[in-house]
């Protein structure tokens, strides 16, 4: 009794701490691949486990959905983490004719396919390019934490339909067409609601809405984020007239 | 598509597209700065039931305040605002099971009702009160299938009804998707908007009978089974019609048997003996079968 309520109290904690959530996975980890190993029918190694990664997710999901209604947490976990293992193995088997880049090469489990495939690409250039990124997205995180935003948030935040989405990059091109715009979100820290919907006509309402996912967008087409913007191809290939940036 | 690591966790990693959005996936031994394919999507964490309340409450407050000015008001715009909260959309879902769906501009689901006495089952065991038409859709499309209605290869039927045309076809291009997905495309899905079909995606199920009495008596065969369950498995045959013109005749779909096809081919290889195998109760996720609803039930 006890220990169920231990560990409530440890799911309610970690939905709303990211970090709580974490360690309560590392805590779990033991009960995590018990139960992958009942829904496969195999004990693995952990690196390259594809299937312990499912898992893993899914004792998350579990965390964001459980309610006191659906029984005791481990219970409705294991439930969880079964289902979408079978949900993953069933989208795998559409694949059972390829070969993983990550399956080892003969018995070595420490040499993947992967290793072994010689990249026609500059190797030092690459990276040094991921460096970069590493770098920009350090220096995005730490910017987006004095907005009181974290990544988890924008991707929660983020619209799932295209419209809404075709609306947020309706903002930034207008912030990009609209000098002082960004630097104004900068220095304020406040997302300019009233001045973007009188500029590009967007409701107040999805701005309000998605504003961490606006504000991210918007910061990462001010200065200093070359990189993440080279990723974002498709970004302009929406709007009519073709690409822009 | 590529896929950017920006952050990584123990359950999942959040990852930015090439479109600028964001998501959560699986996190396969990721690291940032990562760019990735196949990525396995993390389902959308539900509105907090406080955060509701919450939002409830101060509504209610804010009402409560102003209650004498919109007492005033109220005869003068009740009509304006009846039509402006004017649902955006109808969907009638139809499987066997009938139900229709309100949804809200934001792709809410408002309320809904049942068709039939099965319709209401469904509704029963699901709760949608703001929640997106996708989760709605996923829950009562598990719920459909691990309450039996819905079998491998059975037809599921929408019907949008908006003023908005082109907003009804993209919606309905959505959930399409969305089905066909979380589906492996196991279903015959068939959209229409204001009562034209609009995407119609087909599946036939050949139905083979593979009992015990039948192998015995023909001396074993050589077919092997892939796991299914009952002594009965099934070929799929996926048929994309696309979107409108299907040229399958419309949108009536029957979700029986095309035809029946042999089971095995004869020959010397296999099952002499009286066991069939098929009984082997838990079938692993490599299964053919819909035995996913049977084991949840059985946990729950």
């Amino acid at each position: 009794m006890t220990r169920d309520v231990d560990i409530l109290q440890r799911v309610m904690e970690a939905r709303k701490d990211i970090e709580a959530a974490d360690r309560l996975i590392i805590d779990y980890m033991p009960f995590i691949k018990s139960e992958k190993a009942k829904a496969t029918g195999r004990i693995s190694g952990e690196d390259g486990d594809d299937e312990l990664s499912i898992a893993m997710m899914a004792f998350h999901e579990a965390i964001e959905s459980y309610d006191s209604g659906k029984g005791a947490f481990l219970t409705f976990a294991a439930l969880v983490i079964k289902r979408r293992i079978i949900d993953y193995g069933r989208k795998e088997k559409k694949f059972s004719g390829h070969i993983s880049l990550s399956s080892p090469v003969n018995d070595d489990e420490s040499v993947s396919l992967e290793d072994t495939i010689e990249s026609g690409d500059d190797a030092y250039g690459d990276m040094h390019d991921r460096e970069a990124l590493k770098h920009e997205i350090a220096e995005l995180t730490a910017q987006l934490s004095d907005f009181g935003i974290t990544l988890t948030d924008v991707a929660e935040n983020c619209p799932r339909q295209e419209r809404t989405l075709k609306a947020c990059r309706e903002v930034l091109f207008f912030a990009m067409e609209t000098p002082g715009l960004i630097g104004k979100l900068k220095e304020t820290g406040k997302l300019p609601v009233s001045e973007i919907h009188r500029g590009c006509g967007v409701e107040k309402k999805t701005l309000e809405r998605h504003r961490k996912y606006i504000v991210t967008l918007l910061l990462i087409y001010s200065n200093g984020y070359d990189s993440i913007r080279d990723h974002l191809k498709q970004i302009f290939t929406t709007r009519e007239g073709g690409a822009r940036a | 598509m590529r896929y950017l690591v920006m952050e990584t966790h123990q359950g999942y990693c959040v990852v930015l597209d090439e479109t600028g959005a964001f998501h959560r996936v699986a996190n396969f031994g990721y690291e940032v700065g990562d760019s990735v394919e196949n990525v396995i999507f993390m389902k959308e964490r539900e509105a907090e039931p406080d955060e509701k309340r919450n939002r409830a409450g101060k509504r209610i407050r804010r009402i409560t305040a102003a209650a004498a000015m919109v007492a005033c008001m109220a005869l003068v715009l009740t009509p304006i605002i009846n039509v402006m909260q004017q649902e955006q959309a109808s969907i009638h879902l139809s499987i066997n099971p009938e139900l229709t769906i309100e949804v809200n501009e934001d792709d809410e689901v408002t309320d809904m009702e049942a068709g039939n006495r099965d319709g209401q089952k469904l509704i029963d065991g699901c709760t949608y009160h703001d929640k997106h038409i996708d989760a709605v859709m996923d829950d009562l499309i598990g719920q459909a299938i691990e309450m039996g209605f819905l079998k491998e290869g059975e037809a599921i039927d929408l019907d949008i009804e908006t003023d908005d045309g082109e907003w009804g076809r993209e919606l309905g291009t959505e959930l399409a998707d969305q089905i066909e997905d979380d589906h492996d495309g196991r279903y015959t899905v068939t959209i229409s908007v204001n009562g034209a079909e609009y995407i119609s995606r087909h599946v036939i199920v050949y139905e083979r009978e593979t009992t015990t009495e039948l192998t015995e008596s023909t001396g074993g065969g050589s077919y092997t089974p892939s796991g299914g369950s009952g002594g009965v498995t099934y070929d799929r045959i996926y048929s994309d019609s696309g979107y409108g013109d299907s040229g399958y005749g419309g949108g009536a779909v029957s979700t029986q048997p095309a035809t029946k096809a042999p089971a095995y081919s004869g020959g010397d290889s296999g099952y002499d003996s009286g066991d069939s195998g098929y009984d082997s109760g838990d079938s692993g996720y490599g299964g053919s079968d819909s035995g996913y609803g049977d084991q949840d039930r059985d946990d729950d």
